[in-house]
């Protein structure tokens, strides 16, 4: 199969529909000025492919860094750095999240939406991923509907966000700093864990859990609506850029990357405020095992640096005449359909029937490294076609429920 | 025209002391807390932190509930690398640590193959001045590297800490040594001996 030509084919067919893009209408400030933003959650998509694909079908791939305290070892360092690549992902995914709905936010008030339609656009955006979550996101993971994972999470955070928007940005960002600073000195013990109602709510909260079934989860909101925070501040920063202001951002997101990234080898070295996982010694996986639930300073720091830097090479990159095609169109269109692709990818990858009892996530035989590697490329590859196919009938559909995926 | 600077990023600036001043109090206010990752074990006398993966027992060692004057919690995690973190307890003083520690040492060779077992050096850890031995336990043919540190509480007590895990080297092991030892916090006795 020729990549390039089927990506140059379906830009010349004028297919291309876009989230953040498609939010700011693409002409009127530049066209395709914001398409940095589809680059960079494409990238991540792909990358977070890997982590599931390899969790369904690897041996040696585990997650739960971070929950109660606890850092389960890894067997090695290979297997350990082809989980912690996929850091990157919820974080990135989370932020930006926030910063393409303050745009369509902006967007549709623009367009003559009244302040409490745009509310309820978000509120419902908010259920469907909730129901989304229970109905296919948590039996892909062989867990029951009540598993609070990365999409509930995000459904939770946009109904916060349809009534917090109306904050002035100033006062989320101020917000959102101090959360993602001080989360780490949260005390929910005043509420009990005795009943289940009690258990799960902590979990939600800022408790990621495993050990009570069916109460279960590993994205909490308290830390998590901070980052979106974070992008949804961005989202009003960029929105009224022109494509002149954009490009100027490259140098301040590559700064404050590579800021970020130093700021983390701080923490770590220091190995105390910041880190939920203490730095045992002074290996490579000592040094970057880190907590993801919940997400640490440090977590964030290493992973919202490196969205920075890929912001930056977005930026970098898009306005040159190859953007589109290639390696970089794909990525394109897995970024402009990222609820599409992560409810579609998690079953091509699972490859199995769903089945509901604890612990059955365990697969009928496992995979050795180059076949895995092999599943996912040929599975992104079907994914890119998947959403090709689905821009496409979003075109054709502009206003039913497909507006919400 | 820092007074420019400053008018036009006002609001960047309060944004940025009050975070500041925030975060600092919190700092400030929960620098004694367990650390992430840790939980604490108080009574007979001592408190001190041991990793929040390990559930502690009582008596594995000495197979006695454990008292002021001795005593013995060991903590475990399972799994393909599990850990194990220790605290042996006794009545003693600096003279007899060596001896205590060949104690501890023989009562864990009573179920386990323990080899390479390292003359003592005495080091400061975790703030404590301590006798520490190097030791290597046979795990299913894989030899799993271990820490004993030897210390005397200035009340007459004499502590054994000791740490192994499957899988993890010297830093590991050294790093909980640190930690635990670190924590350690002796009380007087209740009465007299």
């Amino acid at each position: 199969m020729n990549i390039s030509y089927l990506v140059h084919e379906y830009h010349v067919k004028g297919m291309a529909s876009a989230s953040a893009q498609e939010t700011v209408g693409g002409t009127a400030h530049g066209a395709h000025r914001l398409e940095f933003i589809d680059f960079t959650r494409g990238i991540v998509m792909a990358i977070m492919a890997w982590d599931h694909v390899s969790g369904f079908w690897n041996q040696y791939h585990h997650g739960g860094e971070g929950i109660l305290g606890r850092a389960p070892p890894f067997v090695d360092t290979t297997w350990f750095l082809l989980r912690f690549v996929s850091h990157y992902c919820a974080p990135t995914f989370i932020f930006l999240a926030g910063t393409v709905l303050a745009l369509s936010s902006k967007k549709r008030l623009e367009g003559g939406e009244s302040q409490r339609e745009v509310t309820l656009h978000i509120a419902k955006r908010g259920v469907i991923l909730l129901v989304l979550a229970a109905a296919i996101e948590s039996p892909a993971f062989s867990n029951p509907w009540t598993y609070f994972g990365v999409i509930s999470c995000i459904g939770a955070c946009l109904i916060i966000f349809s009534v917090a928007r109306r904050l002035p940005t100033k006062v989320i960002l101020l917000a959102s700093l101090l959360i993602i600073l001080n989360h780490s000195f949260l005390d929910l013990s005043f509420i009990p864990t005795a009943p289940n109602w009690g258990w799960y709510l902590r979990i939600i909260l800022h408790e990621p859990n495993y050990d009570r079934w069916p109460y279960i989860g590993l994205y909490p909101i308290i830390p998590w609506v901070a980052v979106m925070g974070l992008g949804w501040s961005l989202g009003n920063y960029l929105s009224g850029k022109s494509a002149e202001d954009v490009k100027g951002l490259k140098r301040p997101f590559a700064v404050l990357g590579v800021a970020s990234i130093v700021a983390f080898v701080v923490v770590r070295w220091l190995n105390g405020y910041g880190n939920l996982v203490s730095r045992m010694g002074n290996t490579l996986v000592d040094w970057l095992y880190v907590s993801k639930y919940p997400p640490d300073l440090a977590f964030l720091l290493w992973t919202l640096g490196g969205m920075c830097l890929m912001l930056a090479l977005g930026i970098h990159i898009q306005g040159r005449p190859w953007f589109h095609g290639g390696l970089s169109g794909i990525l394109l269109s897995f970024g402009r359909n990222p609820l599409f692709f992560y409810l579609v990818h998690l079953w091509l990858y699972r490859a199995r029937f769903p089945d509901f009892a604890p612990g059955a996530y365990r697969p009928p035989f496992y995979l050795g490294l180059p076949e895995t590697l092999l599943f996912w490329a040929a599975g992104l590859l079907v994914l890119w076609r998947l959403c090709l196919w689905y821009e496409k009938l979003k075109r054709q559909y502009p206003k039913p429920i497909l507006q919400y995926i | 025209m820092a007074t420019t600077f400053l008018r036009r990023h006002r609001d960047t600036a309060v944004i940025l002391l009050v975070v500041v001043a925030v975060t600092g109090f919190n700092i400030w206010q929960h620098r004694n807390d367990t650390p992430a990752g840790y939980r604490q074990f108080s009574g007979n006398g001592l408190s001190f932190i041991y990793p929040a993966d390990c559930t502690l027992r009582e008596a594995v060692v000495f197979f006695r509930f454990p008292s002021y004057w001795l005593g013995d919690l060991q903590g475990e995690s399972s799994g393909e690398q599990a850990a194990i973190v220790g605290v042996v307890w006794s009545a003693g003083g600096p003279e007899g640590l060596s001896d205590f520690m060949d104690t501890v040492i023989g009562e864990a060779r009573k179920y386990n193959e323990i080899t390479e077992v390292s003359a003592d050096t005495a080091q400061v850890i975790g703030g404590k001045e301590a006798l520490v031995r190097g030791f290597k336990v046979d795990v299913g043919g894989v030899r799993v590297p271990g820490l004993v540190a030897g210390w005397a509480s200035p009340e007459g007590r004499t502590f054994a800490v000791y740490c192994l895990r499957q899988g993890a080297g010297d830093d590991w092991c050294a790093f909980q040594l640190d930690k635990v030892l670190r924590s350690l916090r002796t009380e007087p006795p209740p009465q007299p001996r």
